[in-house]
């Protein structure tokens, strides 16, 4: 036992955790899924330049990943995910929600289909035991693959870049969507295309460290920056993307409903498919379908560079929201947010936020304007 | 029966009596009804078997206290021939000591044959009174179909409160709210003292379930059952228990429909994720534009749809569920009366209840929980002959024994236990009617699984699924399945898994079949 918590909490170390620390000039860690991960591994000004000029590495071992096979893995994946992926070939990915009955979002993550019968889930929150209630009534097995292997994250602009660095051109052929487990160094890797020239890497366990070294060592050329999480969450916030767990709660593990989220809050293309006869949610989203939705998730920034923070959104006096997410990008010197906001209050501007500035050791309160971000795409 | 794919405008499920009513509705609304039955007979809960080809059984259930009055009057059933061979039976409840207590219903009889015992009298018309009044509450809402929320969960347990805000006066509702979350022995002990009455009301109120009088609860289900019966009072029709669907099964072939035996379905077929028809085991299929289904909830969405065609949570909620049946049936052949000690030949001919006190039904209820066959079983005991000498040859009799709180899965298993819990069955009556087995030429028991085997009753629960205050009304079974509709287009439930629950009421029946009437008067399915 440890820090009050009821149970026993075990930190967990990725494969690559050794190699991620060498390249730690901060000692700045964080939790994630009960992994030991990197918060910053240089300044976020160095990390954040290298992520939006040059390429970065990251260590993404502390994603959930299920494996999803059997000869009805098609049929009882659609029931559980809100979208159509009958038509997901084999080699592709698709991002997918899924809710339970209520319609209130359970899981959101990334679908690969990796073989006819065969899938991988990767989530940010553990969902196992929904994938196994989901599972009853077709011939089909789902298991948590989360301790098998590690991943890899190569983004940034100079991506494509470091792989011809690293010799393996053949993957700047790989469009965005495609999933595909291709021969690197005569090890077998699943990799992802994300729009965005993100590279997801997924090696076995024991192949995750000589491909770490091997892309850190081609890619100095390119002018390669290892990264922690934090600047992973800014290039998060900066899109506008929701994490399940710190923007909203899943559905099973939300005490109040309050913090749940239905696909039509979420920002973006609403992901919901209704000529699908049957999945998870249907009829209570279809109910919700013709009312609009109370809440919106958006993205916020503010233009100011002074040190603060704020949580509190506001339209003239009363309250309309929350920040759940924050970052500071020191690119432009706008301070960004995810923030769950009354639908009605977003139309129109007159946003505000209760920031606390901080100067040293002074800290003052101020009412300063915020704005709503459209939505950023392939940033 | 030939031919690959016969079509029907409906299909029926199961020939319980639930099933033939709904059929018969249809049937009344000019639409051509198959029902299917997976046994010999018809009947579900309520058939009749006969053993030795001369004995007529009632083989499961064996009276009949709450077939609803409308249902009689809309299929004209006493036109088909149905009539009751006794009505208003007196329950009797047997006293080790020989104090028997006969009670007709009757208020003012009642008073007196107790005042005149020193058993509770006045106390007794007080309780029966407070019964009454409850029931009377509850009793129109159970002769509706239910107010059905739109959605599960949350939302269909705030209806249901709603549902009792909004029926009828302050006082009663007052009355039944302080009594439904209550045990049935905390209201024994508050009001009565007579050890017998204790045992009677704790019986009436756990038969059919593996509830204890000391659970919460069974207060309600007391009230439940009593808002169920009919004037007629506790009954027998003419021609045994199985009249009945032996009347509506006439009455359904009158009407061009069919109802084939021996025909088990094994899966509905689906056209999209709409119902087309039935596939039986022995690989006939028959289509039709509409499917009902009197088999358990469970069984016909899990099984016979499968969940694939289920949201998730609809699924799961309905493979927890775990059947409560906790009763098993011994019918005997007899070749004369039984002298049961201190009972005149009339009371003989009423519902015999065997359970001495409160404790006693606790009792065995914790020992069938346990797996255990209880030392003493409590029991009621029927003599259908006793009104109707068509059921036996002359001079003899049968005698029907519903015994309570029998566990499903027992210790040692049933195959090695079976003669052991006969015995104590036999000894128990014996106690009362000490020649009883020199009578006996034949028998059948049937144990929990032997319901399940032999009549389809899943997990020996004739209810199919809890009488308690939650698993009732908007909530049964399931809040989005509560208005007889499913999920599956095209697919009714019309079983005593719906509203208004077990016994041979055919309400759920007339209720399934009216939705269906209605949701094609409005153009359309739900």
């Amino acid at each position: 036992m440890s820090g009050g918590l009821p149970f026993r909490r075990h930190l967990r170390m990725t494969p690559l955790h050794a190699e991620v620390a060498v390249e730690s000039r901060t000692n700045d860690w964080v939790e994630r899924n009960g992994f030991t991960m990197a918060g910053h591994l240089d300044t976020p000004e160095t990390e954040v330049f290298a992520r939006y000029h040059r390429a970065t590495l990251a260590d993404i071992s502390s994603r959930r990943r299920y494996r999803i096979a059997g000869r009805e893995a098609m049929d009882c994946l659609n029931r559980l995910v809100t979208s159509d992926i009958s038509k997901l070939e084999e080699g592709h990915f698709s991002p997918v929600f899924f809710c339970e009955e209520n319609g209130l979002l359970v899981g959101e993550g990334s679908l690969a289909r990796i073989g006819d019968t065969e899938f991988r889930l990767f989530t940010e929150e553990e969902v196992l035991s929904w994938l196994r209630r989901n599972s009853t009534g077709f011939q089909v097995h789902a298991e948590d693959v989360s301790a098998e292997g590690a991943g890899l994250e190569l983004a940034g602009p100079l991506a494509e870049a470091a792989l011809d660095e690293a010799g393996f051109e053949p993957l700047r052929l790989l469009l965005a969507g495609h999933a595909q487990t291709r021969e690197l160094m005569g090890m077998p890797v699943l990799v992802l295309r994300h729009v965005g020239d993100v590279f997801e890497f997924w090696p076995e366990e024991d192949d995750a460290v000589p491909l770490w070294r091997h892309l850190m060592q081609a890619g100095r050329e390119a002018g390669l920056q290892a990264i922690g999480e934090k600047t992973r969450d800014l290039v998060r916030i900066d899109r506008g993307t929701p994490r399940m767990g710190t923007d909203y709660l899943g559905a099973l593990s939300a005490v109040s409903h309050d913090h749940v989220r239905t696909p039509f809050e979420m920002p973006g293309e609403i992901n919901v498919d209704f000529d699908k006869p049957v999945f998870n949610g249907r009829a209570a989203l279809r109910r919700m379908a013709v009312k609009s939705a109370s809440h919106r998730i958006v993205a916020l920034a503010v233009d100011d560079a002074r040190d603060l923070t704020f949580a509190v959104v506001c339209k003239g006096e009363r309250q309309v929201g929350v920040c759940t997410s924050l970052t500071f990008m020191p690119e432009t010197g706008q301070h960004l947010a995810l923030a769950t906001v009354e639908a009605a209050a977003c139309s129109a501007g007159g946003l505000t936020v209760e920031a606390e500035i901080r100067r040293e050791l002074a800290v003052w309160r101020e009412k300063l304007p915020v704005r709503i971000r459209p939505r950023p795409e392939n940033r | 029966m030939t031919g690959d794919r016969q079509a029907y405008d409906a299909i029926v499920i199961g020939g319980g009596h639930n099933g033939l009513v709904a059929a018969a509705y249809l049937g009344r609304a000019g639409k051509r009804v198959l029902v299917l039955e997976a046994g010999g007979i018809v009947g579900g809960g309520a058939l009749a078997a006969e053993l030795q080809h001369k004995y007529t059984l009632p083989a499961v259930s064996h009276l009949m206290d709450g077939l609803s009055a409308s249902v009689v009057k809309d299929l004209k059933l006493a036109r088909h021939g149905f009539a009751y061979a006794a009505s208003g039976l007196p329950t009797v409840a047997l006293d080790p000591d020989g104090r028997h207590l006969v009670l007709t219903g009757n208020a003012k009889d009642d008073e007196a044959f107790l005042s005149a015992r020193g058993q509770d009298g006045a106390k007794w018309t007080a309780f029966a009174r407070k019964l009454e009044n409850s029931a009377a509450w509850l009793s129109p809402l159970l002769n509706r179909p239910p107010l059905v929320a739109a959605s599960s969960s949350a939302r269909g347990k705030l209806m249901a409160r709603a549902v009792l805000a909004e029926a009828s006066g302050e006082r009663a509702r007052e009355a039944f709210l302080s009594l439904a979350a209550k045990s049935v022995s905390d209201w024994v002990h508050e009001e009565l003292e007579a050890p017998l009455l204790g045992g009677l009301v704790a019986f009436d109120a756990t038969l059919g379930s593996t509830d204890a009088p000391y659970d919460a609860g069974t207060a309600f289900r007391l009230i439940y059952r009593h808002a169920l019966k009919a004037k007629s009072g506790v009954a027998i029709p003419r021609g045994g228990i199985g009249a009945l669907a032996e009347t509506l099964v006439a009455l359904i072939e009158g009407q061009r429909g069919e109802v084939w035996a021996e025909a088990r379905a094994s899966r509905i077929l689906m056209d999209g994720t709409t119902a087309c028809g039935v596939v039986l085991d022995n690989g006939i299929e028959v289509s039709a534009p509409l499917i009902l289904s009197g088999a358990a909830p469970r069984e016909t969405l899990l099984r016979l749809v499968g969940a694939r065609y289920l949201e998730a949570d609809l699924a799961d909620r309905l493979s927890l569920g775990k059947a409560g049946g906790a009763t098993a049936k011994i019918n005997l052949a007899l070749d004369g009366m039984p002298g049961f000690r201190g009972l005149t030949p009339e009371q003989v001919g009423g519902r015999i209840v065997i359970a001495p006190s409160l404790d006693e039904v606790e009792e065995s209820a914790l020992s069938a929980r346990a797996g255990a066959l209880p030392l003493d079983p409590v029991m009621e005991i029927v003599m259908p002959t006793c009104h109707d000498d068509s059921l036996a040859p002359s001079g003899h009799h049968i005698m029907s024994i519903l015994v309570h709180q029998v566990p499903y899965e027992i210790e040692g298993g049933w195959e090695a236990r079976r003669e052991e819990f006969v015995q104590r069955a036999i000894r128990a009556v014996c106690r009362y009617a000490p020649d009883a087995t020199d009578y006996i030429l034949a028998g059948e028991v049937l144990t929990p699984p032997d319901l399940e085997t032999k009549y389809g009753i899943r997990g020996g629960d004739w209810h199919q699924g809890g009488l308690n205050p939650f698993d009732l009304l908007g909530l049964r079974p399931e809040p989005e399945l509560a208005g007889y509709a499913t999920p599956v287009n095209g697919l009714y439930l019309c079983g005593a898994g719906c509203h208004p629950g077990g016994g041979v009421t055919g309400l759920p029946g007339k209720f399934a079949a009216e939705t269906v009437l209605e949701a094609e008067a409005r153009g359309g399915r739900t």
